[in-house]
Parts: C-alpha cells; sequence; structure tokens
C-alpha cells in the first residue's frame, strides 16, 4: 500500500478512485459467495423487503424475492465487463483506423476522418440500437455493438499522435531504409501510442458502461434473469415509490464506478502526457 | 452564402450513407418482423412478406426504400398495423422536440454562465463547489437522475406529477426537461470554464486589461467570443445527446414522444419504423450541425477570412 | 538624481511567488526614479525580473503573486489600490507595450475597435470623436492608410505595424508614462530601428515618460537617457546612460557592454560571453547575487550583500564593495 502513494503525484483523487474501484472489483468477485443467495434465487418468503432486513438479504430483494446484495454485484461484474470489452473492441478499431489515417497523411487521411466526422455529429446511440437488432441482444453481442459504435474518438486521438510521430526522425529514417509501411505501423508507431491509448482507453471505460446501462434500461440490453446495473435500475426505477432501495443501490454503485474511473483517466493523463488538453 | 449552398451539397453523400448503412444494418439481421409469431399459417406469412415487399431481393428493397424517401414517405409500420412510419413520427416527435428543446435550452443557457462563473471564480470556493456538483452531473445519466428526481419532487415532496403528459400543462415538462438537461449542462459548464480560463491566460488579455478597461468590457468583448468558440461546436454533440436521453426519460416520464416507438420498433423488429426515426433523427442533428456550423463562421473573422479567400 | 520627487518613484519593490515547497523572488528589494518626461532603460539578461518589476508599477502582475514596497506615480501610491483606482491610472496614465505584438492583441476584434474602446473607457469621446482621435493617432505612429487599418484585424497587419497599433493603443489616453516591454524583440532589425525612433520622436513631442524594459543594451543606449541594470532581482547599477555604458563602475554592467553585440562593429568579432549562468530562481542568495560569476569577487561579496549607493563617478549609484574605476565607496 505504500507505493500507491507515488502513483498519482499530486493526485489524490485518483489515488482513492483506484483503491474504490479495486475495493468494488474485489466485492463483486468475493461478494456474492458470502451471501447465501444466488442471483436467480427467488425467497418467496421475502419479497420487496428493506436493506437489512431478515434472511441475510443485506440490500434488500426485489419484487420477485432476488437477493439485492448478489444481483447488484453480479450487474456491476456484468456492466464492468461489457464496459472493459467494448472498450478493447473500441480501442482495437479505433487504433487501426487513426494509425492508418494518420501515417498515410494525404487524401487518404482526409477521408477517413471525414468518415470519423460524420458519424461523430450523429447520435451513436441510435447506431448502437440498430446493432442490437441487428447482432441481437446476449451481453457477448452487446459489446460488440457498443464497441463498433465507440471508436471515433479513440481513432481522432490516435491519428494526431500518428500524424505527430510520422514527421518524426527515426520514423522517416525507417522510410527512407525502404522498411515495409506494415512493420512501420507495429514496431514504430504503435508502441510509441501506447500512452495516449492507455489514457484515452480508460477515460472510454466509464462512457462504455454507460451505454451499456442506458440500452439495459431501455430493456434493449442485458436481459432478465441476467443482472446489469441498467437493468437493476429500470426495476428499481418502477418500484420506487414502494422500494426506493431498488433504485438507490444500483445508483450508487454506477455512479460510484464512473466518477472513479474519470478520476483514474484524469491522473493518468497527467501521469504520462502532461500537457493540458 | 456560396459557403452556405456548398456545405448543404455536401450534406447530400453524408445522408445517402447514412440511409444506406441504417438499411443494411437493419437488413442483415437474422429474422423478420413476422418471425415470432408461430401461429402463422406459411401462406399468411408469404402474403404478409409480399405486401411490405420482403419478398424482394435486398436491392429491389432498397430502391424501394429511397423511391418512398425522396417522396417524404418512410413506408407502412411493420408491426403497428394501419399505421405508416410517418404518422408514427408525426405523433411523436413533437412531444420529444418540446421536451428536447427545452432541455438544450436550459442546458446551453445555463450551463455558459455557470461555467463562467466558475472560472472567474477560480480555485475558490464557489468554483470549487460548482466543480463538484458538475462532475457528479456528468457521470450520472439522464436514467439515473430522472428516477431520483421524482422520487424526491413527486413522491416525496408532492410538488410535481410523476409522469404523464397533457399537452400545454408545463407541470408534466419540469421534472423530465430538468434531467434531460442535467448531465449535457454540467458537459457545457465545464467545456466553458475550461475554455475561458485557457482565454484568460492568452497575452491580449493582459493587453485589454492593461488599458483600464472595466473587467465586464474585458470579459464580453475580449474573452468570451474566442471562449465559447468550442462551446459552439460542442453544440451538434449536445443536441445528439439531449436526443439519445429523450429515449429514457420519455420512458420514464411516460411520455408520448418518439422513443417508445424506436424501443418497441428495435425489439419488435419493425424495420420501417427504426430505420424512419434513426433517418429523422440524423436528419434533425445533420441540420442543426450545419446552423451551428454557418453561425461559427459569422463569428470568426479569420475564418470569414479564410473562406473569402 | 534630482531631489525633487520624479513622475515615478519605485521604493523597495519586491515580487515574490509563493510556492507550495519555497518561493520565488522575481524582484528583491528595488529604488527607482523616473522624472517627467524622462526616457528610463531598464536592462537586464532574461530572468532577471525586468518584466515583473514593469508588470508591478500599473498591478498588472497574476494574482499568485506577492508584491511589498511602493511604487508612487506623481506622489499617489498605486500598491495596494482598490481596482477600479487601478483601472482608472492603466490606460490613462500608464500606456503599457507589450513584448509580441504577434499575440498581444484581441484577433477576433479590429485594430479601430481595439483603439476606440481604450479611448473611451477613460474619457468622454463618442464613438464618432474616439473613431476620428485614433485614426489620427495611427497617423501619428506612422501607419499608412489609417482609415482602411481601422476596420483591418490584427493577422491582416504585419508585426511592425502591429506593435505602432499597440503604441497608439497605449498612446490613445495622453498617458504620463509609456512603459514598453521587450517592444522590439519580436521585430525583424530593420523595422526595429523605425519603432525606436517612433519611441523617440512621441517622448520628444508629448512628453510622455518612456520606462524601456530590455536585453538589449544598443537599444537602451540609442535610445534612453537613463539607464538601470537589473541582476537577479535587484539593482546593481544605474545612471545617465552615456556614462553607464562608458564607465561602467559595476562588473557586471562591463560584462554585459562587452557581451552585448554592437552594430558598429564587425560582425565577425566574437561575442564576449559571461562565465557561468545568473543564479536558479528561488535560490537563497546572501551576498551579491553576481559574486559567483564576478572575476573581482572577494570573500567580503560572499557573505554581505552590496547597497546601491550613489557617489558613482560620472553620476549614479552602484551596488558594488570594489566597484571599476577606481573611485566609489571603499
Amino acid at each position: 500500500m505504500i507505493g500507491i502513494r507515488r502513483w498519482f503525484p499530486g493526485h489524490p483523487a485518483a489515488r482513492t478512485s483506484l483503491c474504490l474501484l479495486a475495493a468494488i472489483a474485489l466485492l463483486a468477485v468475493a461478494g456474492p459467495k458470502l451471501s447465501p443467495w444466488r442471483f436467480d434465487d427467488l425467497d418467496w418468503a421475502r419479497i420487496a423487503s428493506a436493506p437489512g432486513g431478515e434472511g441475510q438479504h443485506w440490500f434488500g430483494t426485489d419484487r420477485l424475492g432476488r437477493d439485492l446484495f448478489v444481483r447488484t454485484l453480479e450487474g456491476v461484474r456484468v456492466s464492468l465487463a461489457i464496459g472493459l470489452l467494448a472498450t478493447l473492441v473500441s480501442l482495437l478499431i479505433g487504433v487501426t483506423w487513426g494509425a492508418i489515417a494518420g501515417f498515410a497523411g494525404g487524401r487518404v487521411e482526409a477521408l477517413m476522418m471525414r468518415i470519423v466526422d460524420v458519424f461523430y455529429s450523429l447520435p451513436y446511440v441510435f447506431f448502437v440500437i440498430l446493432l442490437t437488432v441487428t447482432l441481437g441482444r446476449t451481453p457477448s453481442t452487446l459489446f460488440v455493438a457498443i464497441g463498433a459504435v465507440g471508436w471515433l474518438t479513440m481513432a481522432r486521438v490516435v491519428r494526431i499522435q500518428a500524424e505527430s510521430l510520422r514527421h518524426r526522425e527515426f520514423i522517416a529514417a525507417a522510410i527512407a531504409l525502404g522498411v515495409p509501411t506494415w512493420r512501420i505501423l507495429v514496431r514504430h508507431i504503435l508502441p510509441n501510442l501506447a500512452g495516449a491509448v492507455l489514457v484515452y482507453a480508460t477515460l472510454t471505460v466509464p462512457g462504455m458502461i454507460l451505454i451499456e446501462s442506458f440500452l439495459s434500461f431501455l430493456g434493449l440490453g442485458v436481459q432478465e434473469p441476467a443482472a446489469s446495473l441498467g437493468n437493476l435500475m429500470a426495476q428499481g426505477a418502477a418500484e420506487m415509490e414502494a422500494a426506493p432501495w431498488m433504485l438507490l443501490v444500483p445508483c450508487s454503485f454506477l455512479v460510484a464506478i464512473v466518477l472513479a474511473l474519470g478520476f483514474v483517466g484524469d491522473g493518468l493523463r497527467d501521469l504520462l502526457d502532461p500537457r493540458e488538453r | 452564402m456560396r459557403y452556405a449552398l456548398a456545405r448543404i451539397v455536401g450534406l447530400l453523400p453524408t445522408l445517402i450513407i447514412i440511409v444506406t448503412l441504417a438499411f443494411v444494418l437493419v437488413r442483415v439481421a437474422p429474422g423478420g418482423p413476422f418471425d415470432q409469431e408461430q401461429t402463422l399459417a406459411p401462406d399468411i406469412k408469404a402474403n404478409l412478406d409480399r405486401a411490405y415487399g420482403l419478398d424482394l431481393s435486398l436491392g429491389q428493397q432498397y430502391v424501394r426504400y429511397w423511391r418512398g424517401l425522396l417522396h417524404g414517405d418512410l413506408g407502412p409500420s411493420m408491426r403497428i398495423r394501419d399505421f405508416t412510419v410517418n404518422q408514427l413520427i408525426a405523433t411523436g416527435l413533437p412531444v420529444s422536440l418540446t421536451v428536447g428543446a427545452f432541455a438544450f435550452a436550459l442546458a446551453v443557457g445555463l450551463g455558459v454562465p455557470l461555467g463562467l462563473l466558475a472560472a472567474t471564480r477560480k480555485d475558490r470556493l464557489a468554483d470549487r463547489v460548482l466543480m463538484a456538483v458538475l462532475a457528479l452531473g456528468i457521470a450520472v445519466p439522464a436514467y439515473v437522475v430522472a428516477p431520483l428526481l421524482v422520487l424526491v419532487f413527486a413522491i416525496s415532496l408532492h410538488w410535481l406529477p410523476v409522469a404523464g403528459w397533457e399537452p400545454g400543462t408545463t407541470r408534466d415538462l419540469v421534472l423530465p426537461v430538468i434531467s434531460l438537461a442535467l448531465p449535457t449542462l454540467a458537459y457545457v459548464a465545464r467545456m466553458t470554464r475550461a475554455s475561458v480560463l485557457e482565454v484568460l491566460g492568452l497575452p491580449y488579455i493582459r493587453t485589454a486589461r492593461a488599458k483600464g478597461l472595466p473587467p465586464v468590457a474585458v470579459l464580453v468583448r475580449h474573452v468570451l467570443p474566442p471562449a465559447l468558440a468550442p462551446v459552439l461546436g460542442y453544440l451538434g454533440p449536445a443536441a445528439a445527446a439531449v436526443l439519445t436521453g429523450s429515449l429514457v426519460v420519455e420512458t420514464v416520464f411516460g411520455l408520448p414522444g418518439m422513443g417508445r416507438f424506436l424501443v418497441q420498433g428495435a425489439l419488435n423488429r419493425d424495420y420501417t419504423l427504426v430505420l424512419g426515426q434513426v433517418i429523422v433523427y440524423a436528419v434533425l442533428v445533420l441540420s442543426f450541425n450545419l446552423a451551428v456550423d454557418l453561425l461559427q463562421g459569422l463569428l470568426d473573422p479569420r475564418v470569414r477570412h479564410d473562406r473569402r479567400a | 538624481m534630482s531631489a525633487e520627487p520624479g513622475l515615478l518613484e519605485i521604493r523597495g519593490l519586491a515580487v515574490r511567488f509563493p510556492g507550495d515547497r519555497h518561493s520565488v523572488t522575481a524582484v528583491d528589494g528595488v529604488d527607482l526614479s523616473l522624472g517627467r518626461g524622462r526616457r528610463l532603460g531598464l536592462v537586464g539578461e532574461s530572468g532577471a525580473g525586468k518584466t515583473q518589476l514593469a508588470l508591478a508599477i500599473p498591478g498588472l502582475l497574476p494574482g499568485a503573486a506577492v508584491v511589498g514596497g511602493s511604487v508612487r506615480l506623481d506622489g499617489e501610491e498605486l500598491l495596494g489600490a482598490s481596482a477600479s483606482r487601478l483601472r482608472s491610472v492603466r490606460g490613462a496614465r500608464i500606456g503599457f507595450v507589450f513584448q509580441d505584438p504577434q499575440t498581444a492583441l484581441t484577433p477576433h476584434l479590429t485594430v479601430g475597435t481595439q483603439l476606440v474602446e481604450t479611448a473611451r473607457a477613460h474619457g468622454k469621446l463618442g464613438r464618432r470623436a474616439a473613431r476620428a482621435a485614433a485614426r489620427q493617432l495611427l497617423e501619428r505612429v506612422q501607419v499608412p492608410d489609417p482609415a482602411t487599418r481601422l476596420n483591418q484585424y490584427p493577422h491582416e497587419l504585419s508585426g511592425g505595424l502591429r506593435q505602432r497599433v499597440l503604441i497608439a493603443i497605449a498612446l490613445i489616453a495622453g498617458p504620463q508614462l509609456l512603459i514598453a516591454d521587450e517592444p522590439t524583440t519580436a521585430l525583424d532589425v530593420t523595422v526595429e530601428a523605425g519603432i525606436l525612433a517612433l519611441f523617440r520622436e512621441l517622448n520628444a513631442e508629448l512628453g510622455t515618460a518612456l520606462l524601456l524594459v530590455s536585453h538589449d543594451l544598443a537599444v537602451v543606449a540609442d535610445l534612453c537617457e537613463d539607464i538601470a541594470v537589473m541582476y537577479a532581482g535587484r539593482l546593481l547599477e544605474q545612471g545617465p546612460a552615456a556614462a553607464v555604458l562608458e564607465v561602467p563602475a559595476h562588473p557586471y554592467t562591463a560584462a554585459l557592454a562587452g557581451a552585448s553585440p554592437r552594430l558598429d562593429a564587425p560582425a565577425e568579432a566574437p561575442l564576449a560571453a559571461i562565465a557561468g549562468g545568473p543564479p536558479a530562481p528561488g535560490a537563497v542568495l546572501t551576498g551579491c547575487a553576481f559574486a559567483p560569476r564576478c572575476p573581482r569577487a572577494a570573500p567580503r561579496c560572499v557573505v554581505e550583500a552590496p547597497l546601491l549607493r550613489s557617489g558613482r563617478p560620472g553620476g549614479g549609484a552602484v551596488a558594488c564593495h570594489y566597484p571599476l574605476a577606481g573611485a566609489g565607496p571603499p
């Protein structure tokens, strides 16, 4: 724990957030084992009971008597997993697109970035919805759909970096030596992009989690009985007059995760890229 | 003027790409709108397919769709019987646009002054409190804010209705508009603050202060025009964000807007309905972006100059 | 210096930037006088605190700076004056010309707007009258075709023209004092000569006193009657420019005079560089700040800081235990 102090100098919020994220992740993995309930067990004796009540339902139960502690942690796991995987998908597409555009330059770059601009100006969630129609609504297709649409900013970030790299001497030297383009991209450009990509990827994860919970909230994402923070909140919103905790518990987790990821991303940016944006 | 025309013409290829992409995405999906009704006899299904043109090849369907589109016809809904997509959109769009326009106006109209306030009070208490609240506002999406607002103001305090929509009543609008506006408002405010602070550090602001101008004049004349440029550039994405958020807000508050059609359409594979809405939204956002772009050109003498050249 | 109080009287001016660990002292107890209509050159290497001193006079330092001492303009104390009081001094009684004309003008406002708003902030001029005054002044600072220029944006002007516009802005409200911070550093040599000539003409014609901040001795020698040499936040020597530059009393001034390129010297002549570098900002100084680089430094110089004493041969004052040219305090 001593080393953590050194991770984000001058960024106490990033340090706290990292610890909080670690705690949430640990809880999400280990927590369900502490409870006698499984995420789809029905406790008919205690339907919609408040948190801290009997039956070891620490966060209470939902309308079907399912344990909210376990379901929320299950939701955290699903949401985190989809967020991370979707980021990975967007990373793959965005980095490839941006690196090629930035390295190619000229007309290819202009055309590729024009396409990004066009998509950028569109409400892309609608395209995610279109994709969920196409791909179906399972968690595995969901992250592909979200990632396939969320790569635009990554492409922009990478292009700017790649373009500035292109004009550096060692790249010019590699070109002059006749090193094949793909090799320059893989061996020289990509490794030098790692810092910027890592920073931006961290900042992308919360956005991806928000889109997932958005879709699940609307019923277009993770389907019952599986849990995600989004569909838990949708059920909570439906019951909030009688059982506000059903909404508040998943809400707090979502907000905590999204905020913490944002702070960690800011901390990383200051660490790896001291220039202010 | 020539520039404006060129920009409008430049939108056409974009629109063609969008329509094509949306069409392809919807149509490569396995299964059709009538698959779920398993009791459907094969000949009835064939009749239905023929009635909606689903028996034609994809290319033919595409051409047919364009022919309709050019006449402003988005086709019949495949699942909501006896309604055309145009009719459905005509019932939903006014509601969505009303809520969206109010939310957008609130987000920009309040977000910019708040950002400005924070920037001029940098690192003081007002700035810190505001920035903390705004950070929360960005992290908390509309679908969290909306139910929470209902919980507090409608269920606990009974100040405002929980949900519902009667045309012409403003009380029904308050909570949906606020919850829709908040995340965008927070973003606009943070952006304004960052941008104003950046401009305040520029050398020409020191010149303006050295001239002995009153602070308000420095702020209004020297700081704001360049500081608002990035905010102006964000208005397009902000409009898109508000439209997106309206899907959820309409669901939470039971508003009869476009949102429910899109969700139902996506769940039921109502090709034409989803396609029609995506196209309408895309056109809305694109024309809004165009308007912002032209406005930006009017405000910045350097852009104007470059374009003249 | 004469006993009669000058236009600008600076006493014990100190500028400090507090930091997390240690604070940085940019200006360290400077006394300076400038008489009405006089031209004073403030020279020193970059980082000597010249600009901070200049900015401190009309209260233009960033909010983080801690300023102490006294700055009097015409007997009126400016340090600690209210914001509105300072505003009525800035522009109206003290005009300021900044270093880089590329960035010192607001890009989205026309030249005319920026001139007119200054005139109107300090006078009861109507829009029309202010515009006429602006046009006249542009003509006076030798901007060709002033009527057209008024409607142009800064990016449409050359660097030299922009600097002339900045001078016009600084002068439009008729100040008693013009502070110019490295006004020609960003300009070509040919343009520089024109701007310097303009400063001299304006001073003679309008009687506006000039405080010229520069790292370039040649510029100061060319333009100023008096000179003040600054090093690491302190004044080392001051006096009539001709006397100080011809027979420097302080070893630093002598080295600086040797290091500065002379227009009349052959281009190939090597510049005499001063060995070492100025103390790091934030370094704690005991003794003379120049001692580590001084060829004449004695043990006393490292321990005891010399005070600025008058009695310099040829007039003025010097802060050195062992001044050159034999004279001065022991």
